[in-house]
């Protein structure tokens, strides 16, 4: 097998390698401005001072709508903090989800309206795992208290309608939470238009090439989540525990680098995918998902009949290629994907999803190469599967 | 102005250059997801976190499955405390903890209280120990649980773990031991002084913020914990969402150093600690001792100044970096729940001061803090009107 170093790796959408400056930015927390930042001394204050400054800049890079953001231990518990945290905030309500949400965000919302003693809507996505709106306004009243939804899907690569759902939430359903799981989208595309439709969006930094362990739940209501964590006290009551500043200094600089490059990154990144979704649709027996819905510009998936996932996936990783099948928490547990069911996938064919995702640090070469292994690599596996 | 000279220990800690050294290859190039179970990236980051699973295990004497890796402590007790109220219902509903906890239990537990769990607060003696006669009185058929701390991060107090934890065996009562401030510096061994459930965090032993531990005992029986967050299933499902891996390879690490140094260290910050205290008595007088003489964490001082404002104190000692509470609460300005415990008042309370040494702290610097103490101390008794 080929050395680590020299792969091409193309599993961004799992996680993205830390910038170079970002662990820049990160390395004074670790090393001499180790102090609390809760503690009243002078390297508290200057500690503290770093977390605002994060704050400030990750909120900016959202968008220009003023809100608030707690920041978090990652993308997970900024989903359930939402999720549960605004869902116990109006017990009794309906909470609704789509189903192509997160694991997080759908388990989440399954435990939400568990509390309730009932069961948690799931609105209905079509064949290109776009929320099927009219599925969406039948789920919604009065009574819905919290509906949750992903922009950037994290499997087939689709952006969601979240503005049109937002419109329909807010006319069928005036007293419903609205939160956006955009950590996928996040620092991809322009949140704009999500954040003023949305009540909460949550965030994650190791999807930015920020480091693992920092994420965010920003929210624009006057109302707060009940907290997860009891304690300290620290990010206004609603998240207790010693902040991870190094980390979350390092999502401010993440969220920094991304906000400059998005401009250039995203037409950049949407063509490279346009490329490989051109030269998986030309292979014979394959079905790339999303059909032609708006999109991601960084991850392409697509059901390679006759060849297991993750069989591809070690071909072309001892060719020097890493990618992705399913999300990496789902490759965990062994379960097939419940985003895959939600499209109508069969099981043999959710078993033979590759995943490439892609980021800024992907050049137009580690695309070519690829595209050049991939028809033999699918050829070769098909061949040792017959 | 120059760095001050740190001694808020308890409140954090830096991180040890061995840890950070441990932790920069996976900032960088082994930056898989230890979820992607389908290629080397994943590979190795699966490898590093198994590699300081059994590490952390290892330290408290504990097997790796036991080990559910954390965001941090508040989070480890969160998940310790709810987790196990909920897993219990059908057993009781009844806890046993104490006035002197870090906030992270106390406002756990009253949550909980609100819930409709009962809850006995355990009352301390002067030095901040609890009484075992006590702890057992106050078990009953309902107790599920006992919470006790190992060591307070305010005062010092060493509770007697293992004997707290033979009362619970006996009595068939889970018991719960927010180990913050004992991991690494005083020994701890979960099957000797029979730990059910254990939280810890890295950057009160020399590792980064952001993560932490807990041991849950996987067998004899298995104890169950309700996870308190939902997603991808990652530690047993009982913590999802994506491993910090280099964080959690900071943890391991953190470990292994305080592990092979532990009496050394104890040994040395002892010493330490004495010549800061008696430097300081020697200097002014109206100085006493919160929490115990001698059965104490080895690095932590916490004094009263008789008739010093603690907060004009650090005013006038800004080359000192210390506290006077615990870091968490110091935001507020209410009197110090641990000191009210010992039977302080109000005003003993606000003018008592942390002093947190650690590995990095020298002779050289408590002899200076000392210095810098007792003037600060002198000054501010003379301009008193």
């Amino acid at each position: 097998m080929r050395s680590r170093a020299a792969s091409v790796y193309l599993d961004h959408a799992a996680s993205t390698p830390l910038d170079e400056t970002v662990l820049e930015a990160m390395l004074p927390y670790l090393r001499a401005e180790h102090a609390n930042p809760s503690a009243l001394h002078a390297p508290g204050v200057s500690a503290r001072r770093a977390l605002e400054a994060a704050r400030e800049r990750v909120l900016g890079a959202v968008s220009g709508r003023p809100g608030k953001l707690v920041f978090t231990s990652g993308g997970t518990e900024a989903n359930n903090l939402a999720i549960l945290g605004f869902g116990r905030a109006r017990p009794g309500g309906r909470i609704v989800c789509s189903a192509v949400e997160h694991p997080s965000a759908a388990r989440a919302a399954q435990a939400a309206a568990a509390e309730s003693g009932i069961a948690c809507a799931r609105v209905q996505v079509d064949a290109d795992g776009r929320f099927d709106l009219e599925h969406l306004a039948e789920q919604l009243s009065e009574k819905t208290s919290l509906v949750a939804l992903i922009h950037g899907q994290n499997e087939i690569g689709v952006l969601e309608p979240i503005a049109e759902a937002a419109e329909i939430v807010r006319r069928l359903a005036p007293r419903a939470h609205l939160h956006v799981d955009a950590v996928q989208s996040f620092g991809k595309v322009r949140l704009d238009g999500v954040a003023a439709a949305a009540d909460s969006l949550s965030l994650s930094a190791h999807k930015v090439h920020g480091p693992k362990g920092a994420g965010a739940l920003v929210f624009f209501t006057g109302a707060r989540p009940g907290p997860l964590l009891y304690g300290g006290g620290q990010e206004g009551g609603l998240r207790s525990g010693t902040e991870n500043v190094a980390a979350i200094a390092g999502f401010g600089r993440a969220v920094e680098l991304a906000r400059a490059s998005l401009a250039e990154q995203e037409p950049r990144l949407t063509g490279l995918c346009a490329r490989l979704r051109g030269a998986f649709g030309a292979l014979q027996g394959v079905l790339v998902l999303g059909g032609g819905a708006p999109r991601l510009p960084t991850i392409v998936a697509a059901v390679i009949e006759g060849a297991r996932g993750e069989i591809l996936q070690h071909h072309l990783e001892a060719r020097g290629f890493v990618i992705g099948t399913g999300s990496a928490c789902h490759a965990a547990s062994g379960a097939v994907s419940a985003t895959f069911e939600a499209i109508g996938l069969s099981i043999e064919q959710a078993r033979s999803v590759v995943r490439v995702s892609l980021a800024r640090s992907t050049t137009e070469s580690d695309v070519e190469r690829f595209l050049e292994e991939l028809p033999g690599a699918v050829l070769h596996v098909r061949e040792l599967l017959r | 102005m120059e760095r001050p000279i740190y001694m808020d220990y308890q409140a954090t800690t830096p991180v040890d250059p061995r840890v950070l050294e441990a932790m920069l290859p996976y900032f960088s190039e082994r930056f898989g997801n230890a979820a992607s179970g389908g290629h080397a990236f994943g590979w190795e980051a699966q490898a590093a976190v198994k590699r300081a699973r059994e590490i952390c295990a290892k330290v408290l004497g504990a097997e790796p499955m036991e080990i559910v890796f954390t965001s941090g402590s508040t989070e480890g007790i969160g998940l310790a405390l709810k987790g196990a109220a909920e897993s219990c219902l059908q057993r009781g509903r009844h806890i046993v903890t104490c006035a002197t906890e870090h906030p992270a239990v106390i406002d756990t537990v009253r949550h909980l209280a609100a819930r409709g769990l009962e809850v006995t607060w355990l009352p301390v003696d002067r030095e901040g120990s609890i009484d075992l006669r006590q702890l057992a009185a106050a078990l009953t058929e309902r107790t599920i649980l006992v919470a006790l701390m190992a060591a307070n991060n305010e005062i010092g107090t060493l509770h007697p773990i293992a004997d707290i934890g033979r009362v619970c065996r006996e009595r068939g009562v889970l018991f719960f031991c927010d180990a913050t401030q004992g991991v690494g510096k005083i020994p701890i061994d979960v099957r000797r002084d029979a730990i059910d459930i254990l939280s810890f965090s890295a950057h009160k032993l020399y590792g980064p913020k952001g993560a932490g531990a807990l041991y849950v005992r996987g067998k004899d029986p298995p104890v169950r914990l309700a996870a308190q967050t939902q997603g991808g299933g990652q530690e047993r499902g009982m913590r999802p969402g994506t491993l910090n891996v280099p964080g959690i390879v900071g943890l391991g690490r953190a470990c292994e150093v305080a592990a092979e140094e532990l009496s050394t260290e104890a040994a040395r910050l002892t010493r330490l600690r004495r010549r800061l205290h008696d430097g300081i008595t020697r200097g002014v007088a109206g100085v006493a001792l919160n929490g115990p003489a001698e059965k104490r964490l080895p690095g932590n001082l916490n004094l009263w100044f008789e008739g010093v404002d603690s907060a004009a104190l650090m005013m006038e000692m800004k080359e000192v970096a210390v506290s006077s509470g615990s870091a968490c609460a110091s935001t507020e300005r209410e009197p110090s729940h641990v000191l009210k415990a010992i039977g302080a008042s109000d005003r003993q309370a606000h003018s008592s001061l942390r002093f947190g040494l650690g590995r990095m702290t020298t002779e050289w610097e408590v002899d200076r803090v000392v210095e810098l103490t007792v003037r600060a101390v002198r000054r501010l008794r003379e301009s008193a009107p």
